[in-house]
């Protein structure tokens, strides 16, 4: 491991102040294609909770603040009571990931895609991915996917539970995630946040899992899959 | 590439709210969502930039550059106005990257795997790129940043310090460091300080 002490003996390297086009050549990074850097703007911008609103420090809305964390913490509890737990699976899981008792992929949802206007998207070909279970960053849920996805295949079968909380988001259809078809279908809990998981390839090509909001299906986060 | 060194792709293309940054990042922290998402419009490429490098593995600064933007639109409330936006944008690139790092680091994940060939196009063969994430994988971290904010950023010494919260003595010591474990990972294909001195 090399010094960090800025007293060694740097061999006059240390004037060497001058930006160094040569490595500047080397580290250059090509432009995000407009679809990548819009989602990633989207997916930036989508419900941040403190650029919607003057930053309650400065506005002197400290009460604002602590109603928010009263408020946080009801909807905990709240989310807390539903709490059910499969009785062939010893792992709780929230109601917002609870199995149906019926998958039934060819019924559409309660969500009611009519009423948005657009047709009852039919996931028959999606694969269920289950519950991804709890993943901390959007590089563990994509980990989890590529994993449950490997072993789907490797079972030729679907990974139950989940799936059918995802029903709602998924009559929207693969339009309303970006997407042009819907590949795969999951729950997660994304750090605290249970988020529906949607996987396919998008218009650009690019083959991505979008989280959604388990009651609006709003869009909340895309992730980069591989191949 | 701007002065910056960095991709501006705001030229030839309309903002959806014109204004300098820290008009802008005032707006933003107002409230003004608009102002915001023209703020990360301007940016985006630059933070992905800095994380591309950083990170060294196309995916992986693909999720830090999320990660960074996030952070950006939720703190921007908080962003007082004192240092220069950019100083803050960098910062919080910077260290959306290195926490990238340190979780990268936390699961297995071979350095071999496969290389995103659908992501940010234009950035040369295959081969090339691996090189230079291979390259930049063996400077460590903390020089590579300060390499990365100076030679691709093009950020001045009291700008990085700032960035990076260290010294300016600091700052001198791993950008040399850095470069010189660069070229040497690199394989000595090139030597531009020493030949700039003649050596």
């Amino acid at each position: 491991m090399m010094s960090d002490n800025p007293s060694d003996d740097l061999d006059g390297l240390m004037d060497d102040t001058q930006r160094d086009p040569e490595l500047a050549a080397v580290l250059a990074v090509a432009p995000l294609d407009d679809l990548t850097r819009a989602r990633l703007v989207r997916t930036a911008i989508v419900e941040p909770p403190d650029a919607s609103r003057p930053d309650a420090s400065r506005t002197g809305g400290r009460l604002t603040a602590a109603l928010g964390v009263a408020a946080a913490l009801v909807i905990g509890a709240m989310i807390g009571t539903l709490v059910v737990t499969r009785p062939d699976d010893p792992e709780p899981t929230t109601a917002a990931r609870a199995p149906a008792t019926s998958p039934a992929p060819s019924s559409p949802a309660p969500a009611s895609p009519a009423e948005a206007g657009a047709p009852a998207f039919e996931p028959a070909a999606a694969t269920l991915l289950g519950d991804l279970g709890a993943v901390a960053s959007v590089s563990a849920l994509r980990d989890a996917i590529a994993a449950r996805l490997e072993a789907a295949d490797e079972r030729a079968v679907a990974v139950p539970g989940g799936a059918a909380t995802a029903d709602g988001c998924v009559a929207r259809g693969p339009d309303a995630a970006g997407l042009v078809v819907i590949s795969a279908v999951g729950t997660a809990t994304l750090g605290s946040t249970p988020v529906v998981v949607l996987v396919g390839p998008t218009p650009g090509g690019e083959n991505l899992a979008v989280t959604l909001d388990p009651t609006s299906c709003a869009v909340l986060q895309t992730v980069t899959l591989q191949g | 590439m701007t002065r910056r060194g960095v991709p501006d792709r705001a030229r030839g293309r309309a903002p959806v709210v014109a204004g300098d940054d820290a008009s802008l990042a005032a707006a933003a922290a107002a409230g003004d969502r608009p102002a915001l998402e023209t703020l990360l419009e301007r940016y985006a490429d630059r933070v992905h930039a800095i994380c591309r490098r950083i990170v060294a593995h196309p995916e992986d600064a693909l999720d830090a550059t999320q990660e960074a933007l996030i952070a950006i639109a939720r703190g921007i409330g908080r962003f007082d106005g004192r240092s220069a936006f950019t100083t803050w944008l960098y910062r919080v690139a910077t260290n959306a990257a290195l926490d990238e790092l340190r979780r990268r680091s936390r699961r297995p994940v071979p350095w071999d795997a496969p290389l995103d060939l659908a992501s940010p196009s234009g950035e040369g063969a295959v081969d090339a790129r691996l090189d230079v994430d291979r390259a930049l994988a063996e400077v460590p971290e903390e020089f590579r940043a300060a390499v990365v904010l100076r030679d691709l950023a093009d950020l001045d010494y009291p700008e990085i310090a700032a960035v990076l919260g260290v010294p300016l003595g600091t700052v001198k010591s791993r950008i040399a460091r850095g470069r010189r474990a660069l070229r040497n990972a690199l394989g000595n294909q090139s030597a531009p300080s020493e030949r700039r001195r003649g050596g």
